[in-house]
This record gives structure tokens, sequence and C-alpha cells, in this order.
């Protein structure tokens, strides 16, 4: 039954994806690529680089493309709910007892940690992502780095910028745009 | 009863109340397709459009509610865009609110996927695509160095050097070992920071106590 399969390997793979995004692959490949074999290994880096073009974390659209391949359109359904399922009854859970019991040192001090850790993560994410944009080097294949500059890139990233930070059109709005200008200027 | 009370303060005329929360389940679907469309490049995007968006413009959390979520969505398994959106839209609407946001997200990467899987030879080759995706990455990285500017000052506002420390370290690490090793860090440095921020705590505590004890003597 390869929807029963689906269902607890997402579910596996939901569970143990900790960190968002890229915390997936490497449970994703013990999974897919060596234990149901559902993805050849060269398959699965394809994924990996379809995911950071598309919308969308990488452990979803795995979810949704594995899915298909085994199981049509339901399948992909189902491994993507499946996945869903563990986030949503943890991320639920700490909710509310960190609303409950906000006050507690523990719980606190969890919070305190966390935060400024994000934050951080954040601004890592943004480093990397603005190198892969502006210099074309790629996280995922660090032996490839091949440093050119991106004229066109760095004008569309720095208009958006003054858009977003000086006349405040709404992001996801510039982001759309700036598309448009690739399309446009390359 | 509880329940009477409850939704007695959330709306004072039942009726509007009902079309008002309807409004904003429908508001909250349309907004978390858009932003799902538009985010590429990681959860960390959604999130700096999910604070633009709900916190700055709609006003539908408190920068405060945006950092706890941010901070749970990291602590918990699965995406944080998807777990981030998910809270947002349980705290504005409940439990109809989640399942906006949660399908609202997950509708453009299912479409995407499928149809590059049915059409992939088809697409493969459309240089334009390939063009719109890299406008569209330099788009994001301008949108999240906006959001790390916003956090820093913030950070630095409120002149909190555990915060301050944690943040730089944070960073550090994650940037180095993502960018010169290809590793993601991100579970580390989410454990390290929650032990460090209950240590802190503890530490805290029983400096107070001592010194409450030292002041009685």
């Amino acid at each position: 039954m390869i929807y029963l399969q689906l269902f607890f390997a997402y579910l596996q793979i939901g569970l143990f994806t900790i960190g968002g995004g890229h915390a997936a692959i490497p449970v994703a490949q013990s999974v897919l690529v060596d234990g149901y074999g559902w993805l050849t290994v060269k398959e699965f880096t394809d994924m990996i680089t379809l995911s950071e073009m598309t919308p969308g974390p990488f452990a979803i659209n795995s979810a949704t493309y594995v899915g298909i391949k085994t199981g049509g359109i339901l399948g992909g359904v189902v491994a993507t709910l499946s996945f869903l399922i563990p986030s949503v009854v943890i991320c639920f859970s700490l909710y509310f007892i960190i609303k409950k019991f906000r006050r507690q040192k523990f719980i606190s001090g969890f919070m305190a940690g966390i935060k400024p850790a994000v934050s951080g993560l954040i601004s890592a994410a943004g480093f990397t992502i603005a190198l892969t944009a502006l210099f074309g080097a790629s996280v995922l294949n660090q032996l490839k780095i091949n440093f050119n500059f991106d004229l066109i890139a760095f004008i569309i990233a720095t208009l958006s910028i003054i858009a977003v930070r000086k006349i405040k059109i709404n992001p996801v709005l510039v982001i759309l745009l700036s598309g448009v200008l690739g399309v446009l200027l390359y | 009863m509880k329940e009477n009370v409850k939704t007695d303060e959330n709306s004072c005329d039942k009726q509007s109340g009902k079309n008002k929360n309807v409004k904003r389940i429908v508001k909250l679907f349309l907004f978390a397709l858009y932003i799902s469309a538009a985010a590429f490049g990681g959860g960390f995007v959604s999130l700096s459009l999910i604070k633009e968006n709900y916190q700055k413009r709609l006003k539908w959390v408190t920068e405060e509610e945006t950092a706890d979520f941010s901070a749970i969505s990291q602590a918990s398994p699965g995406s944080i865009a998807i777990n981030l959106s998910m809270l947002v839209g349980f705290k504005v609407a409940g439990v109809l609110g989640a399942l906006a946001t949660v399908l609202g997200s997950l509708i453009p990467p299912f479409f995407v996927i499928t149809a590059l899987y049915y059409f992939y030879d088809a697409i493969k080759h459309l240089t334009l695509i390939n063009y719109l995706m890299k406008g569209m990455q330099a788009g994001v990285s301008a949108v999240i160095l906006s959001l790390v500017v916003d956090l820093w000052k913030s950070a630095f506002n409120k002149k909190d050097k555990f915060s301050i420390v944690v943040l730089i370290v944070a960073f550090l690490i994650s940037a180095i070992s993502q960018f010169l090793f290809g590793v993601s860090t991100v579970i580390y440095v989410v454990i390290l920071s929650a032990v460090l921020g209950v240590a802190f705590s503890y530490i805290n505590y029983f400096k107070a106590k001592r010194k409450a004890n030292g002041d009685k003597s």
C-alpha cells in the first residue's frame, strides 16, 4: 500500500526536520534514496536544485514530487499532509506550553535564548542568499564556487532595497517585480 | 460559560464579528498564497515577508508576538514558513485561520511541483523562466537584507548584552558553516542558544537571590 508507505516515510521526515528547509536533506536522503529507493541520488540532487529555484520549502516540494511519482496526485497530497502532522502537533503544543508557563524561569530562558539566535540565523541566511544572487556562488555545491559578479543582479537588488526601505512598497510585490526586471534585463 | 465570555470579549456585536472573522480568514488565505508564491530561498524569506505583511502593514500581530512565533517555529520540526504562518493564522482567527494559512502556503509549491513533474521537459529549456528566477532571487536578497537591518537595529536598541552576543555568535556560526563548508548548523545553533538562555536565566535568578540574602544579613 503505497499511500501508507508515503504516510510513514513523510511522518518520519517531518519529525526529524528540525531547523527548517535544508535540515530535511539528510533525513530525506536516508528515507527516500537509501530506504524506499523512490529516488536515485541524481534525482535527489535535482530535487534540491529545483527547490532552490521554486517557491516552497525543500521538504514540501520533495513530498509533492515523490508522492506524485509513486502514487499520482493523491500520493502527492498524502505525502505533503503527512509531513505536516508532526509540525502541527509540536508547534501548537509548544505554543500553548509557552503561553501558559511564560513566567517560569525555564521557559522564559528558553525563549530568551532562541529569539536572538533566530535573528542571527536570519542574518546568516540573508548573507548567503545575497552572495548567491550577486556572485552566483552556490551554497550547496561548495566545490563549484566561481565568483562571477553579476551586475544585473546587483542593480535589481539595489533598486529593490530602495523600493522596500525608502518607498516602502510591499516586499512581495518587490520580489515579483524584480522577477519581471530579470526577464527584461538579462 | 467561559467560552461565552471569551467570544463576547472578541466581538461586541456577534453578527458583525462573524463577518469580520470570515473576511479575516479569506484575507489570511490570500496573503498566505501571495507570500508563499513569492518566497523562495527558504523559510527565512517567508519570515521576513510575514513580518512585513502581518505585523507592519495589517498590524494583526505585535513585534513581540512575531518574535515569539518565530522562535517557536524555529524550535518545532517541519518548515519554518508553514509553522510561522500557521501560528499567525491561529492568533488572528483561531483554528480556521490556521487552516487558511496552511492551505494558502501549500497551494503554490504544490502546483509548481506538479506542473514541473508533468511538464519538466517542456519547461526546462525556457531561459525566460531562468531569468525570472534570477531576478526574483536578487529581489529576495534585498528584502531579507532589509529585514536583517531592522533586526540588528532593534537588538542593539534594546541594549540587552546577552541577546546581542547570542545574535552575533549565531550569525557567525551559521554563516561560516553554511558558506565555507556547506553544512547547515541551524539545529545546533538553536539547541545551544536554548541551553544558554535557560542557564543564563537561572544564573540571573540565583545572583538576584544571593544579592537579596546579602542585603538582609
